[in-house]
């Protein structure tokens, strides 16, 4: 199935189980406030009432992983437009790992940890069913709120370890450029280097002259030119900050008289 | 407005998630009778979980989508500049 379309179809899925937990939820409510029998209550309780987050907690994994599986995909091409726009040594678009593997692993794990809350609530809700003592049953409810706590961190950590690979990915693909830029966001030694700048980088076939050390040349021979000398057809480029180095305007005087 | 919908439904779903906990807090507190209470912890204490997590799930969302629009505007910009080398 195209990408789009299927990250589409998991975004509705996973609303839809939100919305369906939802309603379970407002179906307990009327089964609860309907009912005088303590146990009969509970065990709507531990049924719908638990039951109905455990769903609740399947469809925000699906609509989240869905929207982490997409950033990934957006990382990966913009990690492309760094190799179109100068030779830039990233490491090849999807190097950081196959995204569909990562968010099914990280599914995985998150489903594991909804089984296990299920495995909770089920003895729970056959405890309570079947008595007519409220004191054995607020027990069983008690454990099936203990699984549920405990699955809803088994998901939020499957979660978050998917979003840290996914930050350290991006981190990794944006170092070059954030040391850069690093290097340039001090305006006063910024305005230093510019008086004493004297040379900028170009490279054969570009339109645009760089700073030293603008990760845009890496691996393209780069050669150095005079600020004075800077071509008239060069313009600065916008990502280092060439734009802020003065050029020479150079005058001519007529001695012709 | 239109693109920010996500993070002001799952702001509005908190916040009313955390009314429904406070209001189920003094129902169960103000009733003495058990099925009562049952009642208020049904809808305004699952029922207020259920609105957080929707509304902590739709504000994930929108911070995701905000990455999305400040990468595609790299990426745009990136292939400006590449066009014009």
């Amino acid at each position: 199935m195209h990408t789009g379309r299927r990250l589409r179809a998991e975004w509705i899925a996973g609303y839809s189980l939100i919305v369906v937990a939802g309603g379970v939820l407002l179906s307990t409510w009327v089964g609860v406030s309907g009912s005088r029998f303590i146990s009969d209550q509970l065990s709507y309780i531990a049924s719908g009432g638990i039951g109905g987050l455990v769903i609740l907690g399947l469809g925000a994994v699906v609509v989240v992983t869905a929207g982490l599986s997409d950033e990934w995909r957006t990382v990966d091409r913009l990690q492309d437009a760094l190799r179109d726009y100068g030779g830039f040594a990233a490491p090849a678009a999807g190097e950081g790992g196959d995204p569909a593997v990562l968010v099914r692993r990280g599914r995985i794990v998150a489903g594991l940890g909804l089984l296990l809350a299920v495995a909770f609530v089920v003895p729970a809700w056959f405890r309570i069913s079947g008595e007519a003592d409220p004191k054995p049953g607020l027990e069983a409810l008690t454990w099936a709120v203990v699984g549920l706590v405990l699955g809803g961190l088994i998901v939020a950590l499957a979660t978050l370890s998917v979003q840290r690979r996914i930050q350290k990915h991006k981190r990794r693909l944006f170092a070059l450029w954030a040391a850069a830029g690093a290097g340039s966001s001090d305006e006063t030694e910024r305005e230093h280097v510019d008086e004493g700048a004297e040379q900028v980088l170009t490279a054969p076939g570009l339109t645009r002259f760089h700073r030293p050390g603008c990760p845009a040349l890496a691996g393209l021979g780069a050669r150095s030119i005079e600020c004075g000398d800077i071509p008239a057809a060069l313009s600065p480029c916008e990502l280092c900050g060439a734009d802020a180095i003065p050029r020479e305007e150079k005058t001519w005087t007529s001695v012709a008289g | 407005m239109r693109a920010e919908w996500d993070r002001i439904l799952g702001f509005s779903l908190v916040g009313l998630g955390a009314v429904f906990v406070v209001l189920a807090y003094f129902g169960v507190s103000d009733s003495p009778y058990l099925a009562e209470q049952l009642s208020f912890i049904t809808s305004g204490g699952i029922g207020g979980l259920f609105l957080l997590g929707a509304g902590a799930t739709l504000l994930h969302a929108a911070d995701v989508h905000d990455e999305w629009r400040k990468l595609d505007q790299i990426e745009e910009f990136l292939r400006e500049q590449a066009k014009q080398r």
